[in-house]
């Protein structure tokens, strides 16, 4: 990546990857890995809210790194939002079958996700975890129990698995989402499924997140274009946040060098203007613009 | 803006704070803390835990009480409970929510 015939490095990966093309002396553009939580709040269709999850983290067996990662509800309506997960062929393992899953799903050394679960699907997930599930299953639902390094589940995993956790109240929540979004997950994307306007702010005033998705599907949403008019990218900045030079979903766009032609065009309108107008206290400001923009 | 408990059972000191705790009310908490009887009287096993539960505002001013409170507790011994979520951005923000042993 040092190569002086390089002109920009794009990088789309890991930590290391990104760190790697920032440190080669050459432009780059890297974009860090997402950690995504999902709040649904007790204004939500849930069904909508569910179908939508499923249908984003289903989407290429959840390989794209703004596909959700975590689901935080309210205690009030977790049995809900649970049954609707069933409901629509998600399948919640019991502590027994989380601890097979977690190891082949997580690198014990380093907690990071494990390769080979990588965009696999949930039958073959199962084989390698040695578990049973229902035929048809979508989604492996886990309750990690907490967030950090020693609930390996709780950070990101590209694999049709799900966290779900439930909150006694709305700071709690959000908390969970905040704890979420900093395991590995700073600057990339967030989502919220609400009715509730002052909340949907709330939320995106807290997270920090280069997207907030609302009311849509994350895969879908964050890429751009389809859900909304952010750009079409699978290239997504996590801005500072994630070590990263920009928030925005990278495009051909910021791999162009931009040339502009500069003519002499000097403002003439200043030399017409009678600057002593500034320092006259009956002028106001609405009088000084009316001056400037003056034909004479 | 701050009380004190003294938990003999769990030899634990609370401090609950309430309120916006910006630059200037958190250096009056400063000198309170300190004349506080219960902080005088602190022996070396006593855990301290700052619930924050009523703060909506922090100022760095009081992270860096948080800060030299955590220093003079000891390890393992300090812990800052019931973060409002924008009090808690501010932590994670600083870097130093593990350090200072947040929830």
């Amino acid at each position: 990546m040092a190569h002086p015939k390089i002109a920009l490095i794009l990088a789309t990966g890991g930590t290391g990857l990104v760190k790697a093309a920032y440190s080669s002396g050459n432009p780059a553009i890297g974009v860090g890995p997402g950690n995504v939580p999902v709040f649904i709040d007790d204004s939500a269709d849930i069904p909508f809210a569910v179908s939508n999850i499923i249908s984003s983290k289903t989407f290429d067996n959840g390989t794209i790194c703004a596909s959700e990662q975590a689901i935080v509800v309210f205690d009030s309506i977790k049995l809900q939002v649970k049954a609707e997960f069933e409901r629509q062929n998600c399948y919640f393992l019991n502590a027994e079958e989380i601890a097979k899953v977690e190891k082949i799903a997580i690198v014990t050394e380093t907690g990071s996700m494990s390769a080979q679960v990588v965009g696999q699907s949930v039958s073959t997930i199962a084989k390698l975890a040695d578990i049973e599930v229902p035929e048809g299953t979508k989604i492996l639902m886990v309750m990690p129990g907490g967030i950090g390094k020693e609930f390996p589940l709780s950070g990101e995993v590209l694999a049709p698995i799900l966290a779900f956790y439930s909150a006694k109240d709305y700071h709690s929540a959000i908390n969970y989402c905040i704890d979420l979004n900093y395991l590995g997950g700073i600057g990339h994307s967030a989502c919220i499924y609400s009715n509730n306007e002052k909340r949907i702010m709330d939320y995106a005033e807290l997270l920090n997140a280069g997207r907030v998705l609302v009311n849509t599907p994350t895969s879908q949403g964050a890429v751009g274009h389809l859900f909304n008019a952010l750009p079409p990218s699978l290239t997504l900045g996590c801005g500072t946040g994630g070590k990263n030079i920009t928030t925005e979903n990278i495009t051909a766009r910021n791999l162009l060098n931009i040339q502009r032609v500069c003519r002499r065009k000097p403002n003439e309108m200043w030399f017409n203007f009678d600057q002593s107008k500034y320092f006259d206290e009956s002028q106001t400001a609405d009088d000084i613009t009316k001056e400037y923009y003056k034909n004479h | 803006m701050v009380n004190f408990e003294y938990n003999n059972e769990e030899k634990t000191i609370k401090v609950i704070f309430t309120g916006r705790l910006d630059y200037m009310a958190a250096g009056e908490l400063n000198e309170i803390i300190q004349s506080e009887p219960i902080m005088k009287n602190r022996h070396p096993e006593d855990s301290l835990i700052f619930d924050i539960g009523g703060v909506d505002y922090i100022a760095s001013s009081f992270i860096r009480t948080c800060v030299i409170h955590a220093k003079q507790a000891g390890a393992g011994k300090f812990a800052i409970i019931n973060c409002q979520p924008l009090v808690k951005k501010t932590f994670k923000i600083s870097g130093l929510d593990e350090v200072l042993n947040i929830s």
